[in-house]
Order: C-alpha cells, then structure tokens, then sequence
C-alpha cells in the first residue's frame, strides 16, 4: 500500500505540507503569548474597559459590513480617515449590526521595544468566544457577546494608523466578522474583466502581486493583490474588494464592489502556463492555508472548513501554473 | 524517520492541536500550533477517526482488517508503518501506559 499523506497538493511526496498563512508559527517550546510584545502580557485585558484615546468616531464600510471604531483622538480619526477615504462616514446606516471597535489608551510601558525594534507580525491566542492578540505597541481582543465586539489598547497616536497597528486589528476583525457572516478571507489576489472576477490565492511569495500586476497592465481591475471577500451566494460565488493590499499597494487597485468568480485558482510559477483541476481535499486543505486569522482558531476550525467546502463545492479549484507573461489570461479565458 | 518499532499494544492519540475532517474520500489535517495543513488518505482519515486514546494498536487492525481487504499480517505492517508516518509528522502521540 502507498503512504497515507499524500503529495498531491503540489509539494513533494511523502508528506503534504503547506503553511498556513500570516499566523506566525507558534513552537510549542516558545515564548508564550504576547511575551514577544508585552512587558507584563499576565495583564492581558480580561474584558473590553479602558480609557478612550478621544471622542471621535469614524465608521468604515466594506464587503457589506460596517465597522464602527468609537474612542478615536482626533489625530487617529482624520489619519483613520485619510487611510480608508471613501469608505468612511460618520454613522453607521445599521448600528445594531455594526462590528464596534473601541480604541483605548495603554502607556507605552505596558510594550516592549523602541520604534527601532517595529515589527509587523503579531501573537494570536483563542479562546471559545474570544480571540487575543498582541503585538508591537499594541494588544487587542474579540468577543462574542453574543455579537462580535473589538477592542485595540494601543500607546500610539499619531503612528497607530501609520504603523499598521489599525490596519492589522481591522484585518482581524473583519476576516472574524466574514466568517460569522458566511463568508471567507482569503490571502489572495482578485483580477475582474467583462467576464468576470479571478481569484488567485496562495501564501506570500506564490505569484499574487506579479499576476496583479499582469493583470493590470492588461487593462483588467484589480480588486486587491492581498486579501478578498468570497461569498457563496445564490448565484455563485461572488468576490468583494477589501481595503486591504500587499506590494501592488492601493493605488494600482481599480475596481470596486463585488464579482461574479469566474475561476478559483492556487498560484504557481512556472515556465508554461498550466490549468489542473484539484480534488476536494486539496483544494480545502489549500484554501484552509490561506485563510489567515481564523485558520488556526481550534473553536473555528469546524465552522472555516464548512465555508470552504460549500466554496469548493460551488466553485470547483483548480491549480494555475503561470509565467510572467500574458499567456495565463488566454488560458483562463478559453477555459470552461 | 524514527525507526522504533511501533508494538501492537501502543496506545496514541491525536496531539491536543491536531484537527481533521474527511474529505471527499481523503481527509485534511491541520496542525494548528506548527501552522501545517496536510492531506492524507482515506486510509490515514480513518485511522485518526479511529485514535481514541485508549484502543491498542492491535484494537486499529482488528477494525481495519474488517473494512479493507487485506490480510491481517500485511495490515499490522502497514498500521504500524502508517502510524509512525503520523508520529513523524506530529499529528498523534503515544499514550503513557
């Protein structure tokens, strides 16, 4: 009898492994969490109660949710603001179904690490109805209320939105937050023409930037080289743009709103451009890789994987293999 | 690969990170803390559905040997063999006695 871990999500036999995307890696023998980032991390905030930074509230719309991020100084509001533009307003169209974000003050002893030491990764840690996190100059949590509620406690000012600091909380949130609602976050690139909407994901370093970037440069939208919305939907399966992009960056995006996928695909350089269909556990076992946030959640595992099975099972994947070329677009294009 | 013959009275279990759901005739792992997502057989799926951390390796075959149609030395073979590959990939471990 043959082994029993298969090779046959692209990597070499005997074992199938990808790494799942964005968590860090967490060694069993390594420093627990928020230890990293935190100088007392047995202070971690029990509950969501703080002092506010500021009155200001900004409300963020995206992918049919609305985040409303209450506590703000009015230095993190406009730089909030200025960051998201149009996705912006002052109130909520649906407060009661609004995620709310409180923003709250921490002293910067309560972090480790001067500006020289910044760092962009971040520590998770999960409980049944709560999710922590901690990272460079700031520590944050959700919880279920039974609704989904978020809170920062962060020592920045003027860089939280500059740093990243909002952006990596509202990817957290909002991956949570599209989970609840039906749908996936998924560590991908979204390219649309008149026929509809391609989703190529794959970890960092797969191809997602150069394909947006082909894409682009071909006259198609580019909803986002990093991260997109996928929902099943009555009429198939339909990507949304987040505000969210990786080296292809937000002013190279050029599309908005959601689209009808037309193709799902992982992502692989190669000389020759190639479509392969892939079988269902693969492809969930590939989709699980890139569904950063939620995929090592031990009390979401069950709910992500039944989203990416109706995912698969609406929209079948498939493996492109593709070269820094224009050859991938006829390929999709004449493909059923 | 760990070498250590696998005795037919060891007990394993599924390490406390390990997830798995049976998939299409083939099942997926994930280990959640070494950020590893695996795809393994119907064969390696049913084994974990199969680890309760009390059955003996012997209790595995007795119920394997029943579902596929293979002869019980050629399985004890193959169970142990597979077993290590898991232990390997930090997807079970063994159950003090």
């Amino acid at each position: 009898m043959p082994g029993i871990i298969l090779a046959n999500c692209g990597l070499p036999a005997p074992l199938c492994r990808a790494t799942l995307s964005f968590d860090a890696p967490m060694d069993p023998d390594s420093m627990a969490f928020g230890e990293t980032f935190l100088t007392q991390p047995d202070l971690f905030p029990a509950r969501q109660s703080g002092e506010q930074w500021g009155r200001e509230r900004v409300v963020i719309r995206f992918a049919g949710n609305e985040f409303i991020c209450e506590g703000l100084s009015p230095i993190q509001a406009d730089a909030v603001r200025a960051r998201f533009g149009d996705l912006c307003a002052d109130e909520a169209a649906e407060p009661q179904s609004a995620v709310v974000l409180h923003v709250y003050r921490a002293a910067a002893t309560d972090f480790i690490g001067g500006e020289d030491d910044w760092e962009y990764a971040f520590d998770l840690d999960y409980a049944p109805t709560a999710v922590m996190f901690a990272g460079f100059h700031f520590m944050g949590r959700l919880d279920w209320l039974p609704q989904l509620q978020a809170a920062v406690w962060t020592s920045e000012d003027r860089l939280m939105v500059a740093n990243a600091i909002f952006e990596n909380v509202l990817r957290v949130v909002a991956a949570y937050r599209l989970l609840d609602g039906g749908g996936v976050l998924l560590h991908s690139a979204a390219v649309a023409d008149d026929r509809g909407a391609y989703v190529f994901f794959g970890p960092s370093g797969a191809g997602k930037s150069t394909i947006s970037r082909l894409g682009h440069a071909t006259g198609r939208a580019v909803l986002s080289d990093d991260m997109n919305a996928l929902r099943v939907t009555p009429d198939g399966v339909m990507v949304e743009q987040l505000p969210f992009a990786g080296d292809f960056g937000h002013a190279g995006t050029s599309a908005t709103g959601s689209y009808p996928v037309r193709n799902l695909c992982t992502l692989e350089k190669g000389l020759d451009p190639q479509l392969k269909p892939l079988a269902s556990a693969p492809a969930i076992a590939a989709l699980l890789g890139c569904a950063p946030f939620v995929n090592r959640n031990p009390y979401r595992f069950d709910a992500l994987v039944a989203k990416l099975e109706a995912l698969s099972a609406s929209l079948p994947v498939q493996a492109l293999t593709f070269a820094p070329d224009n050859r991938c677009w006829e390929l999709l294009r004449h493909e059923q | 690969m760990n070498s250590e013959r696998i005795a037919p009275t060891a007990v394993f279990r599924k390490c406390s990170d390990t997830r798995h759901r049976n998939i299409g005739g083939e099942g997926i792992v994930v280990r959640q803390r070494a950020s590893e997502v695996l795809v393994v057989t119907e064969l390696g799926a049913r084994i974990l559905d199969l680890l309760d951390g009390s059955t003996p390796v012997s209790g595995l075959v007795s119920a394997l040997v029943t579902e596929y149609d293979v002869d019980r030395a050629t399985l004890e073979g193959d169970t142990a063999g597979y077993l290590r590959e898991l232990l390997d990939a930090g997807i079970i471990e063994p159950v003090a006695a």
